[in-house]
C-alpha cells in the first residue's frame, strides 16, 4: 500500500528492469538510500508487463491516486513494436487526464504536466530504436571488456549453430549480455548487480540521455 | 437515479460537482472533506427542502442552541448559519442543490430574505419593548427550487434558529404537492431500538422480511427468525439496541439481537432502511461502521441486491480500506455490463470529484492502488 501512495512513482516491466534503474541512481543521486527503498526519492513499481501496464484504465486508475505527482513509465520496444506504436497506446491512455501530450515521442524521453500531475515517459533504449533494457546497457560494457563482449557476440551466433533457440532480433541482444555477465565473477549476475559492482558502467556516457530525463521528471 | 449533483455555497463547498453517480456511490476523502455534508445534500434535495429533513440534518450535526424561555420546558432552536458557506447569515446567504442531465431538472435552493415588517407582526406580535419604534431586522429561510418545495418560507428567531414549533407553524406556507422521494438517512450512530421498530412494524410478515433475514445470515448462517420484541413492562428506559429477539440454529431459547455485536445492528438497520426508501434514496455515513473486513463484500452484496430490487439509489461514505476495496468484487462479475456502481472522491479545494467506474475500481483492488 505504501508503493501505491508514494508521491514519485516509476513503473517498468521487470525484476531485472527495476534493479537495474535502482543501480543506475544510486550511482548518480546522493541521497538515494544503499540499501532498500525506505526514503528513496522515487518508489520503482512492477508492472508485470506490457499488456499490464498499458491496460485499459489501468495508467488513469493510478493517475488519480491523490498522494501521486509524478508518474514515470519505462517500456521496452520489443516483441517487433516499434517504439512509436508503443507511444500511441501509452498517449491513448493517459491523454483524458493529461491533454497537453504531445503527438510523437520526444527523443529525450517524454515529460508532461496536466494541472495537478506529471507524467513521463521512456522507452528503452532510447526512444527511438527498437530494442529493449539489454539494449541500453550493451553500452555500459567497460572499454576494457571489449573483447570479452565480442567474445559473447561470436558465441551466441556459434550458438545458433548448435541449435540454440533464441529468435532474431530483439533476443540476440538479450543472449549477448547474459551470456557476458555468466563469465564475470561472480558469474551470472543480474544486470542491476552488474552495474553496482561496476561491471557495467554507470557513468558511461550512453547513459546520460536516460539520466537527464529522470532527473529532469522527478526533479532531483 | 440521480446522476449528477451540483452544490453551491452549501457548508464547506463554495462549488462541487459529482458525475457519473450510478446505483451504488461511495464518497471517500480525507478528515473534513466534506463527505457528510454531500449525504446531507441529497437528504436536503431529495426530500425538497422538507423542514423535518433540514431539522435532522441539523440536530445530527449538534447545531443547535437552547432558548431559555421556561427552564421546565426548554426550547432548543436549530442553529441554520452553517449550512452557508461563509457561516454568515445576511440577507442574500444562498445555496443552492442541484442535479443535471435529468428531465426534468430538480434543484433547490435556501436563500436568506428579510421579513416585511408587516409578516413580523403577524408572525410575532407587537412586541411591547419597541412599540412604535422601528423594527428589528429579522429574517426568514425561503426555500424554492422544482420540483416545488412543501415549505417555501421558515421565520428565523432573533439568533437565526429555527425552533420545532416554528415548523408546524400554521403560518407557514405548505405546498400541497406529490410526495417527495423517500429518502432514509442511517447517521454513524445507528437508529435506535425505538426508531428501528417504528420502521419494522412495516415490514415484518411481509415479503420484505425475507431481505432483512438474509440481511443477518450473511453475518451468521445460523439465524433462523428474528422478531420485534412487544415489552409487557412498564417502558423506563429502553437501552439503544432494545428490541429485537433472534432465534439461531441449535439454540432454543432466542437471544437479543443487541447481544450479538454492532455489525449485525447495522446490516439489520441498512436492510430495513433499504425497504423503506422504496424508488428513492439510502444514504449512509461510515458503512463500514461496526463491521469487521471480513463482513464487507457481504454487505455490498445485500447493498446492491436490495438496491436493485428496490430501485434505491445508494450513497454512502467511508474511510476504510477494505469497505472501498470489496466494492470490487461487485465490479468483476459482469466486466461488460454497467452494474452502476462508483467511488467519487472529494478533496478540499478541487470543484470536481474524482470519479472511479467500475474497471478502475476492479484495477484498483486487484493492483493495490490507492483510492482514497
Amino acid at each position: 500500500m505504501d508503493d501505491s501512495n508514494a508521491p514519485r512513482q516509476l513503473i517498468v516491466e521487470g525484476q531485472d528492469d527495476r534493479q537495474a534503474v535502482v543501480e543506475l541512481m544510486r550511482a548518480h543521486i546522493p541521497g538515494w538510500p544503499k540499501q532498500g527503498k525506505l526514503n528513496a526519492p522515487v518508489i520503482v513499481n512492477l508492472g508485470n508487463s506490457v499488456s499490464e501496464i498499458l491496460a485499459t484504465d489501468y495508467l488513469k486508475t493510478i493517475l488519480k491516486t491523490s498522494s501521486l505527482k509524478i508518474l514515470g513509465v519505462m517500456l521496452d520496444a520489443d516483441g517487433g513494436v516499434k517504439p512509436s506504436a508503443r507511444y500511441d497506446s501509452f498517449r491513448a491512455q493517459c491523454e483524458e487526464l493529461v491533454p497537453s501530450l504531445p503527438k510523437e515521442l520526444p527523443a529525450e524521453g517524454l515529460i508532461a504536466d496536466s494541472a495537478d500531475k506529471r507524467i513521463g515517459l521512456w522507452i528503452m533504449p532510447d526512444n527511438v530504436k527498437e530494442g529493449g533494457l539489454e539494449t541500453f546497457l550493451q553500452h555500459l560494457v567497460q572499454p576494457e571488456d571489449g573483447p570479452l563482449w565480442d567474445h559473447a557476440i561470436a558465441s551466441c551466433l556459434e550458438a545458433k549453430k548448435c541449435g540454440a533457440k533464441h529468435r532474431e532480433p530483439h533476443h540476440v541482444i538479450k543472449a549477448n549480455m547474459y551470456s557476458f555477465l555468466s563469465w564475470q565473477d561472480p558469474p551470472g549476475q543480474s544486470p542491476g548487480n552488474a552495474i553496482s559492482r561496476s561491471v557495467l558502467d554507470p557513468h558511461s556516457s550512453s547513459a546520460r540521455p536516460f539520466l537527464t530525463w529522470f532527473k529532469t521528471l522527478y526533479g532531483i | 437515479m440521480i446522476s449528477s449533483l451540483h452544490i453551491n455555497g452549501y457548508r464547506g463547498f463554495q462549488r462541487l460537482d459529482l458525475s457519473g453517480l450510478g446505483r451504488v456511490n461511495l464518497l471517500v476523502g480525507k478528515n473534513n472533506s466534506g463527505k457528510t455534508s454531500v449525504l446531507e445534500a441529497f437528504h436536503l434535495l431529495t426530500s425538497r427542502g422538507d423542514p423535518t429533513a433540514l431539522w435532522q440534518v441539523l440536530w445530527r450535526r449538534g447545531e443547535r442552541f437552547q432558548i431559555e424561555q421556561d427552564p421546565r420546558r426548554p426550547q432548543i432552536d436549530v442553529d441554520v448559519s452553517h449550512l452557508f458557506n461563509g457561516h454568515e447569515l445576511h440577507v442574500g446567504s444562498k445555496f443552492k442543490l442541484a442535479t443535471k442531465n435529468e428531465t426534468p431538472e430538480k434543484w433547490l435552493t435556501f436563500e436568506v430574505a428579510e421579513l416585511s415588517p408587516k409578516e413580523q407582526t403577524e408572525l410575532f406580535g407587537v412586541d411591547p419593548d419597541t412599540a412604535g419604534s422601528v423594527p428589528s431586522q429579522r429574517f426568514a429561510l425561503q426555500i424554492s427550487g422544482r420540483p416545488t418545495p412543501a415549505v417555501q418560507r421558515i421565520a428565523l428567531s432573533r439568533q437565526g434558529g429555527v425552533s420545532s414549533e416554528s415548523l408546524n407553524s400554521p403560518h407557514i406556507l405548505r405546498h400541497r404537492s406529490a410526495d417527495p422521494a423517500p429518502t432514509q438517512y442511517i447517521a454513524t450512530e445507528s437508529l435506535t431500538g425505538t426508531e428501528l421498530i417504528a420502521l419494522w412494524s412495516k415490514i415484518q410478515l411481509s415479503p420484505h422480511e425475507e431481505l432483512v433475514l438474509a440481511a443477518l445470515k450473511f453475518l451468521d448462517e445460523d439465524i433462523e427468525r428474528i422478531a420485534a420484541q412487544v415489552s409487557t413492562q412498564p417502558y423506563y428506559n429502553p437501552t439503544p439496541r432494545a428490541g429485537f429477539i433472534i432465534k439461531r440454529k441449535g439454540s432454543e431459547y432466542p437471544i437479543p439481537l443487541g447481544s450479538m455485536g454492532d455489525g449485525m445492528w447495522r446490516m439489520l438497520t441498512m436492510a430495513v432502511a433499504i425497504t423503506q426508501s422504496k424508488g428513492g434514496v439510502l444514504l449512509v455515513d461510515e458503512i463500514d461502521t461496526g463491521l469487521h473486513y471480513t463482513a464487507m463484500e457481504a454487505m455490498w452484496r445485500l447493498i446492491f441486491r436490495a438496491a436493485t430490487e428496490f430501485e434505491v439509489q445508494v450513497f454512502a461514505t467511508t474511510h476504510s480500506y477494505d469497505c472501498v476495496h470489496s466494492l470490487a468484487t461487485l465490479c468483476i462479475d459482469s466486466n461488460d455490463a454497467k452494474n452502476g456502481i462508483t467511488v467519487q472522491r472529494i478533496e478540499a479545494g478541487k470543484n470536481k470529484a474524482i470519479p472511479y467506474s467500475e474497471n478502475e475500481i476492479r484495477l484498483a483492488a486487484e493492483r493495490n492502488i490507492e483510492m482514497r
